[in-house]
């Protein structure tokens, strides 16, 4: 009886409030929910004459073709490892980031090095593929003239050589993504009331002292929030990282293939709308255990910081 | 050729990947429609006496290609004509090459109505056939399209059919690929090679260690592509690397990564890679980059499929002069056949008249040159009867309607040529189609429905291993076991025992 009471008694308060959201609610169900009947289409040998509905059931045969090869193992182990060190290592260099240049007193310097980290995330995969491109050809490339020239060494092919590139990737990931991360971490630094600071120095603590007791545990809710949303996408990759960047070469897919790599190969041929549906349904019903989990544990730790 | 047609369409799709934001651009080109009701009312009287019993109609026409500043014009021009003949009209409508996937998949899948569809076998011909996109044709073709078996001929149609029936009609167009390579002409009179004896890859390898031994900056041949169109004029290749034999006599697919003479080609490979004659990018390079490379004067040859006037073309199109040889007799297969056709869709309003404006694409040279060349005296002028050039003050950069690609639409033969191409061209084309060597299986087109899941695993194995192998970069024979090896965990029995079953069956209708 409490209960209702005060779920009345909350709507009447907020009822402006919710009659705002509700827009935005409309556009999200229209958006992202309608669709989602799509889903059964992973279920269904779709044909265009029957349509949606009509065409035949297939039961879970659209999954197969994800788990009938060794490749399975290959691609779920490269995409998880590969978001878990992209999720850690991108924490880290943000916030470092972010501390830094908060540390910047003059205006027009840190707008530069905020809008030069920033530029990254913005240039489309393809062109940072031919950038990485310039630097690793076998010929011309930067890295392989360096290495002859100073360190007198074998011209390395790097298009043939998988071992590479798990660390080629980590780092054109982190040049990419740790510039965006950085911005949203030093806005909310800039939030930081000034007046822990000033009261800080006077007890004499020192700048390391600022950053490790004032500075992180204040921003801990946003790192949480944004290592959750991380983690919801543990199971997709950047397609144009895992495509583009190793310029799609074979002899690197042991240590570049990943669910979405494998994917597009995989239906650029049949194009079966079906399997592509099952696979992506597949990665988010994973993604959804992932966050319920990872939800559950940081609510255990800190119930305010959970995402719901 | 399967691989190389991927290789284009991923070509594309990176492209498109790259473009997206300026794709939306050609949707304008409607807006300058202003122009068309004035026309068509003053063609309406001339079409009421033309055929009375056909009521108007719009023909909608979907193909790749990028929207030319005067495609209004010419489609007016063409409504005009089709008006007087058929009583309907046309609409033209190029989509980018890349942004095809996307605007047609949705145009496919939204019902929406539309009546020819540019398709081909490496363009998704098989698979749009397969979930019912395009209609049968047999009847149309019987009832409308008369003309049109006797301009293609039996096997060209043959080969169009999918599980024997057919869905779509090819572009009368080469008929079958030759093989060979493209040579810097510079360094073919420098070193006065004899390219006229050669007939295979042997005499090809005196040629590469001449230029290896004298021209040090000089690659003597680029790209794994070369590979490709070694197996595509040796074997008629259907699925996960089964082929049937070139010379074979009987219907059998053969694996060819267990063919000895496959093996033996490869470890020819591995040894020209160690000679050094292959491009140290073999990994990352294409056939374009093989023609910048001899542009630039760093490479001596680049490997291509061959039809008459193919090095003509190419020199035009990059300026710099090549040669072509022949080290293979032309050889066709389905996807020759396959190769560019138009096909009516499930969504059209009227088949019937789609397949009338099919049968003048195949018998009316004055309809397939407007779409084609555009309007005479605007886009082109004529020198001869069949021979056309720019009019005066227009060039290859100026000129308001490109053509689409002649290739897509009808009767080739019926285009003009131009001032600088070789009179000769079609009868050319014609001994070349005539002298090209049918494949046992011609006609036969693998169904991978019932082996999709198959498929697409092992479409990954073949990724991984492909290009390692064809580069020459590692020994075959390691590679091999384990691309063998990799490809049975991905199903490739149950592969191999379906197209055995599909081709005992196809052999029964023979």
């Amino acid at each position: 009886m409490r209960e209702k009471s005060h779920l009345k008694k909350s709507l009447k308060k907020y009822k402006w409030l919710l009659l705002m959201t509700l827009p935005g609610i409309v556009y999200l169900f229209i958006n992202n929910y309608i669709p989602m009947y799509g889903v059964i289409l992973a279920f269904k040998n779709y044909n265009y004459v029957d349509g949606i509905w009509g065409s035949a059931w297939a039961g879970l045969d659209n999954f197969k073709f994800l788990f009938n090869s060794q490749d399975a193992y290959i691609f779920t182990r490269n995409t998880f490892l590969y978001n878990v060190v992209f999720i850690v290592l991108n924490l880290v260099l943000s916030v470092l980031v972010a501390l830094l240049i908060n540390e910047i007193k003059d205006k027009v310097i840190s707008r530069f090095y905020q809008s030069t980290f920033l530029l990254p995330h913005i240039i489309s995969m393809v062109v940072v593929a031919y950038l990485v491109y310039s630097f690793l050809n076998v010929d011309s490339g930067l890295v392989n003239r360096l290495l002859i020239k100073w360190f007198g060494s074998e011209a390395v092919s790097w298009y043939a050589e998988s071992k590479y590139w798990p660390y080629i990737l980590v780092i054109v990931n982190a040049w990419k993504n740790v510039g965006y991360l950085s911005i949203i971490y030093f806005a909310s630094i800039i939030g930081i009331d000034k007046e822990y600071y000033e009261a800080a120095t006077i007890d004499g603590a020192s700048k390391w002292k600022q950053m490790t007791r004032i500075t992180i545990p204040l921003i801990l809710p946003v790192i949480t929030t944004m290592t959750l949303l991380a983690v919801s996408g543990i199971l997709r990759s950047d397609f144009g990282l895992f495509y583009q960047v190793p310029m799609n070469t074979g002899a690197l897919i042991p240590t570049t293939n990943t669910i979405d790599t494998f994917v597009y190969r995989a239906m650029i041929q049949s194009g079966d709308i079906g399997m592509s549906t099952a696979a992506g349904f597949y990665q988010s019903v994973v993604c959804f255990v992932l966050i319920l989990v990872a939800n559950t544990a940081v609510r255990k730790i800190n119930k305010r910081d959970a995402l719901f | 050729m399967k691989k190389a047609h991927q290789l284009v369409l991923l070509i594309m799709l990176c492209g498109m990947l790259a473009l997206t934001g300026c794709g939306k651009g050609d949707s304008g080109k409607a807006a300058d429609s202003g122009t068309t009701p004035g026309k068509n009312a003053a063609t309406g009287e001339k079409g009421k006496d033309s055929d009375s019993s056909l009521s108007p109609y719009k023909i909608t026409l979907v193909y790749p290609a990028t929207a030319p500043k005067d495609l209004q014009l010419v489609q007016d021009e063409m409504s005009k004509y089709l008006t007087e003949k058929i009583n309907a009209t046309i609409e033209l409508k190029p989509i980018e090459w890349a942004s095809w996937d996307d605007k047609t998949n949705l145009m496919k899948i939204s019902n929406e109505p539309f009546d020819l569809m540019f398709t081909a076998s490496w363009f998704s011909y098989p698979k749009d056939a397969a979930k019912g996109q395009y209609l049968e044709l047999d009847d149309l073709m019987a009832q409308y399209g008369k003309d049109i078996p006797g301009v293609l001929g039996d096997d060209f149609i043959k080969g169009s059919r999918i599980g024997g029936k057919l869905y779509a009609l090819p572009t009368k167009k080469e008929f079958g690929q030759g093989f060979g390579f493209l040579l810097d002409k510079k360094l073919v009179d420098k070193y006065k090679f004899d390219t006229s004896g050669v007939k295979s890859l042997e005499d090809m390898e005196a040629m590469f260690k001449t230029i290896k031994e004298n021209e040090p900056g000089i690659t003597p041949i680029v790209s794994s592509k070369f590979t490709n169109i070694w197996e595509a004029s040796n074997y008629d290749g259907i699925v996960a690397n089964l082929a049937i034999p070139r010379d074979s006599k009987e219907l059998k697919a053969v694996d060819t990564l267990e063919d000895p003479k496959f093996i033996e080609f490869y470890k020819l490979m591995h040894q020209w890679n160690q000679n050094g004659w292959f491009d140290k990018d073999v990994l990352t390079s294409d056939a374009d980059q093989g023609m910048n490379m001899i542009k630039a004067g760093k490479a001596f040859a680049v490997a291509q499929s061959l039809k008459p006037g193919k090095d003509k073309e190419m020199s035009l199109s990059s300026g710099v002069d090549v040669i072509q040889v022949e080290t293979a007799e032309p050889f066709t297969t389905t996807g020759d056949a396959q190769g560019a056709m138009l096909g009516i869709s499930r969504t059209s309003k009227d088949p019937a008249r789609a397949m009338m404006f099919l049968n003048m694409l195949y018998s009316d040279p004055k309809l397939l040159n407007m779409l084609d060349w555009g309007i005479e005296g605007k886009h082109y002028v004529k020198k001869s009867d069949n021979m056309i050039d720019f009019p005066e003050g227009v060039n290859a950069d100026t000129q308001t309607y490109p053509n689409p690609g002649g290739w897509m639409f009808g009767n080739q033969f019926n285009s003009y040529l131009w001032a600088n191409e070789d009179p000769n061209k079609w009868e050319e084309f014609q001994k070349f189609n005539d002298r090209a060597e049918r494949s046992i299986a011609l006609g036969f087109a693998f169904n991978q429905e019932p082996v999709k899941s198959e498929m697409a695993s092992i479409a990954n194995v073949e990724k991984e291993f492909g290009a390692s192998l064809r580069s020459g970069a590692v020994d075959p024979e390691k590679i091999l076991a384990k691309w063998i090896e990799k490809r049975k965990a991905a199903g490739f029995d149950k592969v191999k025992a379906e197209v055995d079953k599909q081709l005992a069956e196809w052999a029964q209708t023979k």
